[in-house]
């Protein structure tokens, strides 16, 4: 029987670099997506032997360059770690604080992440909107701590500046106003009849293979699995403030929009609560210092809004750690895009591999072969089909 | 109040299910820690637990025994497998598996040591589809042969590199 | 007379291609924050382009690794003449805290001249939108048109 084939010629010069952007390859069918190879290497840095040679107090900064959207999970979970090897509590006040900078992160990112898949639906108000109320983020992030992103407000011991009196109020009232235009991004979003056609039932996780990936985050919860670190390991101020988990059991891509966008809602509930604890607690104590450096084994765990952030230190006791681990949640969650993906039309493979939200970078660099290996897609067409499958249910601006 | 149950029912509305509120009371039962250690103490005697912290537990096993302890913790006691690190040691190359209890927030790290003249230790490719990337990462780095790794392309140096560059060796540099 | 109109339209309306040599991303979302409303550099006319053979302005983020250093010298290889480099952020410039890794390709104006450099760690916006500014004084001084 003659092999289905069809070829798209990307619209403008196709340029001869095609064979480097290798690294999702896509096998491609006909219409069916059969197979998915992985490929990375391209964001290696060498973190782990750079920590080797920093002191304590200097690996936070390190770390916090892992990513640029999820800045605070990393160093969180790395001073969670040194703390953890060497047995420090932390004052409740500081607690607090990094709570409350957690969770503006988590609230940042999925507001990115939900931009960015409304751009590869077709939904290009969507994005303009996340980005716009994202900004409203960014602007609180810069008067508590100085940056819109790498905040540097952690240190093994405590956190480095404190939260004012003067800024509580301008906070409050941002989030009061953030809270309307979630609630009012998440209604449009859910209620969308072309979109619940568009994504129910694309990209299936079922909840076995989500275990024998070991995926965990947003994209565990989707699936079914009731984990999340901010309730299994206690850790901060995630025990003193009531907030619910968001599990959904279909494991499609619709389920995985459902849990981040509820979970921007919950976060804005625990930033009021950080908020109004913090008032009783006597300004200025935020910090347990440290006065020398570990004498053993250590491990940080911190739920960053694509899953769990993994450290592990070893110290012999000096001020420089002799091995230091850190594993990204990605590494565990985009290997599961191989059973995702299959089966799926390739107008979907675009969305049902963004789902997994890795890291924006990462995602440019899709292609499509088809089982004879011939390059049929870029990740440009791949968004341009998605879009126009939109278009074609009569969705999309 | 109101408030808090109109959200509730909101979000079941959506298809969301309600978790536990504040902390659960199970993720600190000191009887379901106990059972964990016995279980752990029966099924593998000869190895060295050392509950080092409430939740966290470091267990030294021979390297001949991984694949039985590791798939006793991932389909007995029902772990989720979390990451693996690898570390050049004086006393030898040594792999830190990190297996995770997520209802209690446990972390169960068990710890093989291979000689240094030729380090081969058992895929654990076998049990899930999980570990691949990390025994890559862990062979292209430290040099460590993994019996029944079917995949030993480089997942992050460059495909270039020469045979014996492991950069995380002591004696790199 | 046509040299100074093509001076003047090369300058009017600049198309960006974006490479990121291995960044950690946050340069790269606040070059597409340029795009969101809140900065919205779309109304100068400044666009994304699709391929580097549209393109003026060379944006490069991150600290160039061995892997994808041979990327960056084939997309500056297309892009044609004339055209403007600007190293975005501390890693581009310097390497930042990466000189010591056994990655580092080195920093970005040892293998391609670059003529603008926007400093920070991001660099925000308004910082980028000047370097855009600079980019097409130093587009509109080029004598070799």
């Amino acid at each position: 029987m003659a092999e289905l084939e069809r070829k798209i010629i990307p619209i403008g010069p196709f340029h001869p670099l095609q064979e480097e952007a290798e690294y999702f390859k896509l096998k491609v069918e006909g219409e069916k997506v059969v197979g998915l190879d992985i490929q990375l290497g391209y964001m290696h840095r060498g973190h782990e032997k750079i920590c080797e040679g920093k002191t304590y107090d200097q690996i936070p900064f390190v770390v916090e360059r892992i990513c640029g959207i999820c800045s605070t999970s990393h160093p969180f979970a790395c001073v969670q770690a040194i703390e953890d090897a060497a047995g420090i509590e932390i004052p409740p006040r500081a607690a607090y604080i990094r709570t409350i900078v957690g969770e503006l992160e988590r609230i940042h990112s999925h507001l990115l992440w939900a931009g960015l898949a409304g751009h590869f639906l077709g939904y290009n108000t969507v994005w303009m909107w996340a980005w716009k109320y994202r900004e409203s983020v960014l602007e609180i992030s810069e008067l508590i701590t100085g940056n819109r992103n790498h905040y540097a407000m952690f240190k093994p011991g405590g956190v480095r500046r404190d939260i004012e009196g003067g800024m509580i109020p301008p906070l409050l009232a941002t989030l009061d106003e953030l809270d309307k235009k979630l609630t009012m991004l998440t209604k449009a979003v859910l209620d969308d009849p072309v979109l619940h056609k568009r994504l129910e039932g694309v990209g299936v996780l079922t909840r076995e293979k989500a275990i024998e990936y070991s995926v965990e985050g947003p994209t565990g919860r989707a699936s079914g699995l009731k984990i999340d670190v901010r309730k299994d390991d206690p850790h901060a101020a995630y025990d003193w403030v009531e907030w619910e988990e968001i599990v959904c059991q279909e494991g499609d891509v619709f389920a995985k929009t459902k849990v981040r966008l509820l979970e921007c809602l919950e976060s804005t509930k625990i930033i009021r609560q950080c908020l109004g604890k913090l008032k009783d607690l006597p300004e200025g104590e935020i910090d347990a210092r440290m006065e020398r450096g570990p004498d053993g084994e250590g491990i940080g765990r911190y739920e960053a809004p694509r899953g769990e952030v993994f450290h592990y230190v070893k110290g012999d006791g000096s001020m420089y750690p002799v091995r230091y681990k850190i594993r990204a949640p990605s590494s565990m969650n985009i290997k599961s895009n191989e059973v995702a993906v299959l089966g799926s039309s390739v107008a979907d493979a675009a969305i049902t591999l963004a789902a997994v939200d890795p890291c924006y970078c990462c995602t440019e660099r899709i292609a499509a072969f088809n089982t004879k290996g011939k390059f049929l897609y870029n990740w440009n067409d791949l968004v341009k089909l998605s879009q126009e499958k939109t278009a074609r249910m009569g969705g999309g601006s | 109040m109101a408030d808090t149950l109109k959200r509730s029912q909101n979000l079941e509305k959506n298809g969301a299910y309600i978790g536990g509120k504040g902390f659960c009371p199970q993720r600190d039962s000191e009887p379901e820690f106990k059972n964990i250690e016995g279980q752990c103490r029966e099924f593998y005697p000869e190895g060295e637990l050392n509950l080092v912290r409430k939740r966290r537990w470091y267990w030294e096993i021979a390297a001949e025994d991984l694949v039985k302890v590791a798939d006793f913790c991932f389909n007995t006691l029902g772990c989720r497998f979390s990451t693996a690190t690898g570390e050049d040691t004086p006393r030898g190359f040594t792999i830190l598996y990190h297996f995770s209890i997520d209802r209690l927030g446990l972390l169960i790290n068990v710890r093989v040591i291979l000689p240094h003249d030729d380090p081969q230790v058992d895929s654990l490719t076998v049990l899930g589809q999980g570990f691949e990337w990390i025994e890559r990462e862990i062979h292209e780095m430290l040099g460590i042969g993994f019996r029944g790794l079917g995949d030993t392309r480089h997942l992050l140096l460059p495909d270039d590199s020469p045979e014996d560059y492991h950069p995380y060796r002591r004696s790199f540099g | 007379m046509l040299k100074g109109l093509k001076k003047a339209a090369l300058a009017r309306s600049l198309w960006i291609y974006h490479v990121a040599a291995s960044p950690c991303n946050n340069c790269d979302i606040e070059i597409l924050d340029l795009l969101t409303p809140r900065f919205d550099v779309e109304r100068f006319g400044l666009l994304l382009a699709p391929s580097p053979r549209h393109a003026d302005l060379l944006l490069v983020t991150g600290m160039v690794n061995k892997k994808v250093l041979d990327r960056v010298l084939r997309v500056y290889a297309q892009i044609p003449k004339p055209c403007v480099v600007a190293a975005v952020g501390s890693c581009a410039i310097s390497g930042d805290l990466f000189v010591d890794s056994y990655n580092f390709a080195g920093p970005l104006d040892k293998h391609i001249p670059v003529d603008v450099y926007i400093g920070g760690c991001p660099p925000k916006p308004e910082a980028m939108i000047l370097g855009v500014v600079r980019a097409i004084e130093k587009l509109k001084k080029l004598k070799d048109l």
